[in-house]
C-alpha cells in the first residue's frame, strides 16, 4: 500500500449556485410555489446526470436525516431549514441540497485521492443545472451566493487525511498555522477544536474570490501531496524512535478492538487511529478502506440506520464492538 | 476600562467559548462560538459569522453620520439585514447594495473573479479578447496609422505590440 492509500481517506468538492431572481433560503417566508419551480428544475437537471433518491427535509425522520448527516451527504443546515431537500446518487459519490445555506449546493466525495473526478461530477450538474436555471453570476464577482465570503467560484476542495504521524510528533499545529496563510484550511473532523478525534483532519481551500477552478484543485493538490510527504517522513520517525514501543502499543488496541464487550465511539476512534496506523506500517493486514468505513458506520445514527434499531447509549457501545469485530473477522 | 465578556458570534445570545481563527482572502478574522452553536454545527458551517464580522469593522456607526433614507431591497432586504446577518438576501442585493459589495470586495484587495464564466453569461456579455487577437488587432491598427500618416499613433501601438510579443513569448 502506498502512503496516498493509507492517508488520504476521501476527496470532495461542493459548489455553491443560487438562482436570480429568487429570495436567498434565509429569506423564505413561505413562497412555497415558487420554490416549486427551484426543486423541478433541479429534479430534472439531477435526473439527467445520476439516479438519485429525494429526501424532502419536512418529512424525513430524524434518524435517515442524521445518518445522511453522518456519511456527510448532508448538513446540520440543511436538516434546519424547513424547505430544505436533497437529491442524492445511488452509490452516494453526488448530492445536491437545495435551500440550505444557497439554493444549491452541489457536492461529490470520492474515497480517496480524487480532486478531478469529483470536480468532474459536480461540473456535470452544474452544467445541466444551467440549462434549467437561470444562475445569478456576475462577471466580476463570479456565482453569487447568501454570504458573500463564497463568492467567485463558489467552491471547495476538501481532502479527509489521515494523520497519526504529524499528530503524534506534534508537527500538525504549526502546519495548520502555516497554511492559513497560505489560503489553505486544516481542521480536525471529529471532536473539538484543534484535539482531532481519530487524527482525522479536513484539508481545504478558503474562500477566494479570485482564484479560478483550476488553481484551487492545483493548490489542493499540491498541499495535500506536501502534507502527505511530511506524514511519510513523520511515520518513518515514529516507527525508528518507538520501535518496539509502538507496535506495542498498536497490538493493545487491536487486542481491545478484537476483543473487548463494549466501546464508546471515542474510545473507538483512538484505537482504530492505531491499527490503522499498524496497517500502514505493515504491522497489521486489514483493507483500509473498510477500516475507514467503520468510523462513519459506527456513528450514532448510522449504527441504528444500518441495525434499523432504537438504541440506548449502551446498547450501541455494544453493537458498536460487534460492528468491529465483524469487520475484523472477515478480513482475517 | 472593562472587558466586555464576548458573546457568540452566531447566535449573538449567549458567551462566547470557542474562537476559531479563520483567512479569508488573505484576511485574518476571528469567529468566537458559545457551547451550543459551537456544539451544533461545525464550524464550517458558521462560515457566514465571519462575514458580519467583516461588515462590523466597516460600518461602525457613528453619530455624526447623518440619517439617510434606507435602501430596501425587492427581496426585502435591508441593509441593517445584512450587516446583522451577514447574508444577501437575494442576487438583486449584489445590486442594490453595491456599495456595501464594493467595500467588502475593497477590504480583501480589490480582486476579482478570474474563474470560468458560465456559458449562458459568455454568450450574452463581451468575450474577453485572447493575447492574439489583441496582437492582431494591433496590427491592423498599425497598418491603417501607417496609411493615414498618423506616425506618432503608429509608434505607440507598436510599442503596445512589442509588449504584447514579449508577453507571449
Ligand atoms: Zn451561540
Ligand atoms: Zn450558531
Ligand atoms: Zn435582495
Amino acid at each position: 500500500m502506498n502512503i496516498f492509500e493509507t492517508t488520504v481517506v476521501s476527496t470532495r468538492i461542493r459548489l455553491a449556485r443560487n438562482i436570480n431572481g429568487l429570495p436567498f433560503p434565509n429569506r423564505l417566508r413561505g413562497e412555497e410555489q415558487i420554490y416549486s419551480v427551484l426543486y423541478a428544475g433541479v429534479k430534472k437537471a439531477c435526473d439527467r446526470v445520476f439516479a438519485n433518491d429525494y429526501y424532502s427535509m419536512a418529512n424525513i425522520d430524524s434518524l435517515t436525516s442524521q445518518a445522511l448527516v453522518e456519511r456527510h451527504l448532508i448538513s446540520k443546515n440543511l436538516q434546519k431549514s424547513k424547505y430544505g431537500a436533497a437529491f442524492i446518487s445511488k452509490p452516494e459519490d453526488i448530492s445536491v441540497m437545495v435551500n440550505e445555506e444557497d439554493h444549491l449546493r452541489i457536492q461529490s466525495i470520492i474515497r480517496g485521492f480524487h480532486l478531478e473526478d469529483a470536480y468532474n461530477n459536480v461540473a456535470k450538474v452544474d452544467a445541466e443545472i444551467k440549462k434549467n436555471l437561470d444562475v445569478a453570476f456576475d462577471p466580476k464577482l463570479g456565482y453569487l451566493t447568501s454570504c458573500p465570503t463564497n463568492l467567485g467560484s463558489g467552491m471547495r476542495a476538501s481532502v479527509m487525511l489521515f494523520l497519526p504521524g504529524l499528530t503524534m510528533t506534534n508537527r500538525i499545529e504549526a502546519l495548520i498555522l502555516k497554511y492559513q496563510q497560505l489560503g489553505i484550511t486544516i481542521r480536525g473532523i471529529y471532536g473539538e477544536g484543534s484535539k482531532a478525534e481519530g487524527d482525522l483532519y479536513q484539508v481545504s481551500n478558503q474562500a477566494a474570490i479570485s482564484l479560478s477552478e483550476s488553481e484551487i484543485l492545483n493548490m489542493v493538490k499540491k498541499v495535500v501531496e506536501n502534507i502527505v510527504n511530511l506524514e511519510d517522513v513523520a511515520r518513518k520517525e515514529i516507527a525508528q524512535r518507538r520501535g518496539l514501543d509502538l507496535k506495542n502499543d498498536i497490538m493493545i488496541s487491536y487486542g481491545i478492538l478484537k476483543y473487548a464487550c463494549k466501546m464508546s465511539s471515542q474510545e473507538l476512534m483512538q484505537n482504530l487511529a492505531l491499527v490503522k496506523l499498524g496497517v500502514a506500517l505493515g504491522y497489521i493486514n486489514i483493507n483500509m478502506e473498510k477500516l475507514n468505513n467503520l468510523t462513519v458506520n459506527t456513528q450514532p445514527a448510522m449504527m441504528c440506520f444500518i441495525t434499523k434499531k432504537n438504541m440506548s447509549a449502551e446498547q450501541r457501545d455494544i453493537a458498536r464492538v460487534k460492528m468491529v469485530q465483524d469487520t475484523l473477522r472477515k478480513e482475517e | 476600562m472593562y472587558t466586555k465578556q464576548k458573546m457568540c458570534d452566531c447566535c449573538k445570545q449567549k458567551p462566547a467559548k470557542y474562537v476559531y481563527k479563520e483567512y479569508i482572502n488573505g484576511q485574518l478574522l476571528n469567529i468566537a462560538l458559545c457551547e451550543d452553536c459551537n456544539e451544533n454545527s461545525n464550524i464550517a458551517e458558521h462560515y457566514n459569522v465571519f462575514m458580519s464580522s467583516l461588515f462590523d469593522d466597516f460600518f461602525t456607526p457613528t453619530f455624526a453620520e447623518p440619517i439617510q433614507m434606507k435602501k430596501t431591497c425587492k427581496c426585502g432586504c435591508t441593509e441593517d439585514d445584512i450587516i446583522n446577518t451577514g447574508r444577501f438576501g437575494c442576487s438583486e442585493c449584489y445590486k442594490t447594495f453595491s456599495n456595501l459589495v464594493n467595500a467588502y470586495v475593497n477590504k480583501l484587495g480589490g480582486k476579482t473573479y478570474a474563474g470560468q464564466m458560465p456559458s449562458h453569461v459568455i454568450s450574452k456579455s463581451v468575450k474577453v479578447p485572447s493575447l492574439d487577437e489583441k496582437i492582431k488587432e494591433l496590427q491592423l491598427k498599425i497598418q491603417q496609422a501607417v496609411k493615414s500618416e498618423n506616425y506618432a499613433l503608429a509608434k505607440q501601438y507598436k510599442n503596445e505590440l512589442d509588449a504584447l510579443v514579449a508577453k507571449r513569448g
